[in-house]
């Protein structure tokens, strides 16, 4: 099993181009990327994939112990480099919990990166008071695992077989598992840990690459003061607030992610 | 009627939004339901949820309502008009509201299919930790039956068929656990003499067990040889064990728990060579002795003062002794180096029994005791090498005559129990006090020094008559008599 196989790495453009890597966030999958990364499609090199566990990744090369952080996460990124031989020059665009899995991949090996572009990052959902509003409570956390755990499990899943009784099942259980947010239960449970019990703010403040933090201007997951925290946090960062509300503008408003890319790259004399 | 009044109609509440999410109308359901009163009225969607939930529409709904255009019931928690959680099936279907494109978000109550599905998700995790706890748990039994390294534990189905066996075994036998998996004990049981009786008392065991109700299975322990994978033959300790099956259905398994005796048998064997060696060595000057004594009594009787044949009398019965004594002494050197030949053969119980009874009537008479045959079933054929077995009954007869006050009675009783027949010598004498039955069956011992004077014997006839019984595939005991007395039984194979 190669890596491009199990990350369900797609690979588009020109090598000699600039290499745009996309990363995407917790519940969904690469494609949330096709409306952005399209609009790039002539002038950069595009990778994009699934984490392992996620989209259409293979689910067999899961491992719960790799997986239980984020550092597991951030290997599949260096993984995926190594793999095409991508040593230097790429330019991290990930969103939500990808913003902190691509710190930790950018820690890890400084110089593979050039820029790091975040969309919407939160390096700690949980509250730390009175210093850190992160946004949630522990038990808030742990409520969206009993959730989670509802609508993959215990609907999906479990009741849905039953409820349509045998021979009619495979309609009803595949419309949230077989679906664009598809992935395994247990394995999403384990992500879901994984991400929303991350303090990464030590790692955000060890960033030293030029980055760009676009947030969302209403956004129930990471709020415009966090994304004010991180500039502060981070010395070679520019803050763009996105006028959107939501968690995922590249979905809802690629035209807006699109325009705030171009313009930082330009300006970055990348395009 | 417009149609904010249709809306405000339907029997549950319903949530109008634009493309992003921002409430454009609330119907009367949805208002009531959940909104606090005189409160201010929430911009977007997201307000009306929980964290939890505001989460999970970021990760999960909006997300696939971009993709799809529609939201098919997903399980949700709302904050009710008292901020309480509320558990409702979310379904979200993209129209047209005022001439915008917009999301029409209809919220059901969920409590009662909450519930059944919490229930059944407790259920089902619930099976997941026991699950796991009996994989913890076999994992466990595994490690502790392997590690008891110079043990062997092997699980043996009803016809003897090997199901499990630990790393003690595979030690002791010099077979792979999986080379004995499914293989008949027989494999290490069938080759050879030695081997035989063993596979005797097991296969006996097997069959009894079965047939005998659960709880009454009695624990089997004997010593027997078995056959290395190497062809060299090992002695054992072997216990055989019922294992309770899951239900009283369920067939039963016996558990064969072995370990190495080699050593001591050797030792064993090495001290039984000496004591034939020695106790033949002894026959031949002891015969020399005895046929002088008798001459001396016979022939020159009228001829010796009474003082001397007193003398050559006391003389006589004690050589009488020596020789008994040597004789079963080179009788136990056998049974015990294992030299003893066994030829079992299938015979009527009945003639048996009486060529015994038969040779001991004189006895019986001298003492006036009355002896008397308890048989549960007439015509009982017993599986046995005749001579051996008379050797036996013989020893326990003659125990009982010499061990019984005068006029007592004597009862002998024949019991057929499934696949073996159980004889019994009861006797109306003092008993054996129960801090030495634990002894009883080993060499040289007798109840106290007084009674060897008393009573003539060697001490060595009933651990004769245990490596007989043992040999022949059966077991020996005793229990105390009610109100007084000894009981002495021993078993042989049905015929």
């Amino acid at each position: 099993m190669s890596v491009l196989q199990r990350n369900n790495v797609r690979l588009l453009g020109k090598r000699s181009d600039p290499v745009l890597l996309f990363a995407h966030g917790f519940g969904c999958n690469q494609a949330m990327w096709d409306a952005v990364a399209s609009a790039f499609a002539d002038k950069t090199y595009q990778i994009l994939f699934d984490y392992v566990g996620s989209g259409q990744s293979d689910l067999r090369c899961y491992q719960f112990e790799r997986y239980a952080t984020l550092q597991g996460y951030a290997q599949d990124i260096l993984d995926i480099c190594d793999a095409i031989a991508i040593e230097r020059d790429v330019i991290f665009i990930g969103h939500s919990v990808s913003c902190s899995i691509g710190v930790l991949a950018a820690l890890a090996r400084p110089q593979l990166f050039k820029e790091m572009i975040f969309l919407g990052p939160s390096p700690c959902f949980l509250n730390d008071p009175p210093h850190y509003y992160g946004g949630f409570e522990k038990s808030d956390l742990e409520s969206l695992l009993a959730l989670m755990n509802q609508n993959y499990v215990g609907w999906a899943e479990y009741l849905a077989p039953v409820v349509a009784g045998p021979g009619n099942d495979s309609e009803i259980a595949g419309e949230l598992t077989d679906s664009f947010c598809s992935t395994d239960p247990i394995i999403a449970q384990h992500f879901a840990k994984a991400t929303f019990f991350a303090d990464n703010r030590a790692d955000f403040a060890k960033l030293s690459l030029p980055c760009l933090l676009l947030q969302h201007k209403e956004d129930a997951l990471a709020s415009v003061s966090v994304g004010e925290f991180l500039h502060q946090q981070l010395k070679q960062s520019q803050l763009r607030v996105l006028d959107v509300a939501g968690h995922a503008a590249h979905m809802s408003h690629p035209g807006l992610v699109i325009t705030a890319l171009q313009d930082y790259l330009t300006q970055r004399n990348i395009l | 009627m417009n149609h904010t009044d249709e809306l405000d109609a339907l029997p549950c509440a319903l949530v109008i939004t634009d493309t992003d999410g921002k409430i454009s109308l609330m119907n009367r359901v949805a208002r009531t339901e959940l909104l606090p009163e005189q409160s201010q009225a929430p911009v977007w969607i997201d307000e009306l949820f929980p964290p939890a939930a505001k989460i999970f529409l970021q990760t999960h709904v909006w997300p696939m309502l971009r993709k799809t255009g529609q939201i098919k019931e997903y399980y949700l928690k709302i904050n009710d008009s008292q901020g309480l959680p509320l558990s409702i099936l979310v379904n979200v279907a993209g129209g047209v509201f005022a001439d915008q494109p917009c999301y029409r978000w209809v919220l059901l109550p969920a409590f009662q299919r909450a519930r059944f599905e919490q229930e059944l998700l407790n259920a089902r995790q619930q099976t997941q930790r026991y699950a796991q706890e009996v994989n913890i748990m076999k994992q466990q039994l595994h490690n502790i039956l392997n590690a008891a390294a110079d043990i062997a534990f092997i699980l043996l189905d009803s016809s003897g068929v090997i199901q499990f066996s630990n790393t003690g075994a595979s030690n002791l036998l010099g077979y792979s656990d999986k080379a004995l998996l499914n293989e008949n004990v027989a494999l290490f049981l069938s080759h050879g003499q030695n081997t035989q009786a063993g596979l005797l008392r097991v296969q006996h065991y097997l069959q009894s067990v079965t047939q005998i109700p659960l709880g009454l299975e009695r624990v089997a322990e004997f010593e027997t040889t078995f056959m290395h994978a190497s062809g060299s033959p090992i002695d054992v300790m072997v216990q055989l064990r019922p294992i309770v099956g899951e239900s009283t259905l369920a067939p039963k398994q016996v558990l064969m728990l072995a370990s190495d005796i080699s050593k001591r048998k050797h030792l064993e064997r090495i001290q039984s060579e000496f004591v034939a060696t020695i106790s033949h060595e002894f026959r031949t000057p002891l015969t020399s002795i005895m046929a002088s004594l008798t001459l001396l009594n016979h022939r020159f009787a009228d001829s010796l003062p009474d003082k001397a044949k007193r003398l050559v009398d006391l003389s006589l019965l004690n050589s009488q002794r020596l020789k008994y004594l040597v004789n079963d002494l080179l009788d136990f050197g056998k049974i015990s180096s294992g030299t003893l030949e066994i030829a079992l053969q299938s015979c009527a119980l009945a003639p048996l029994l009486d060529n015994v009874v038969q040779q001991y009537l004189p006895d019986l008479q001298a003492k006036k005791q009355r002896l008397t045959v308890i048989s549960s079933e007439e015509h009982v054929t017993v599986c046995t090498d005749p001579v051996r077995f008379a050797q036996v009954l013989a020893n326990l007869l003659s125990n009982a005559i010499k061990f019984s006050p005068e006029g007592t009675k004597i009862v002998v009783t024949i019991a057929v129990e499934f696949t073996q027949v159980r004889l019994s010598v009861e006797d109306r004498g003092c008993g054996v006090k129960s801090a030495f039955v634990a002894r009883l069956f080993t060499q040289f011992t007798q109840e106290n020094s007084a009674s060897n004077r008393q009573y003539e014997g060697s001490g060595l006839g009933l651990a004769i008559c245990k490596g007989l019984v043992h040999a022949m595939g059966g077991e020996i005991g005793y229990q105390s008599a009610q109100p007084h007395g000894a009981i002495f039984w021993f078993t042989c194979l049905k015929g």
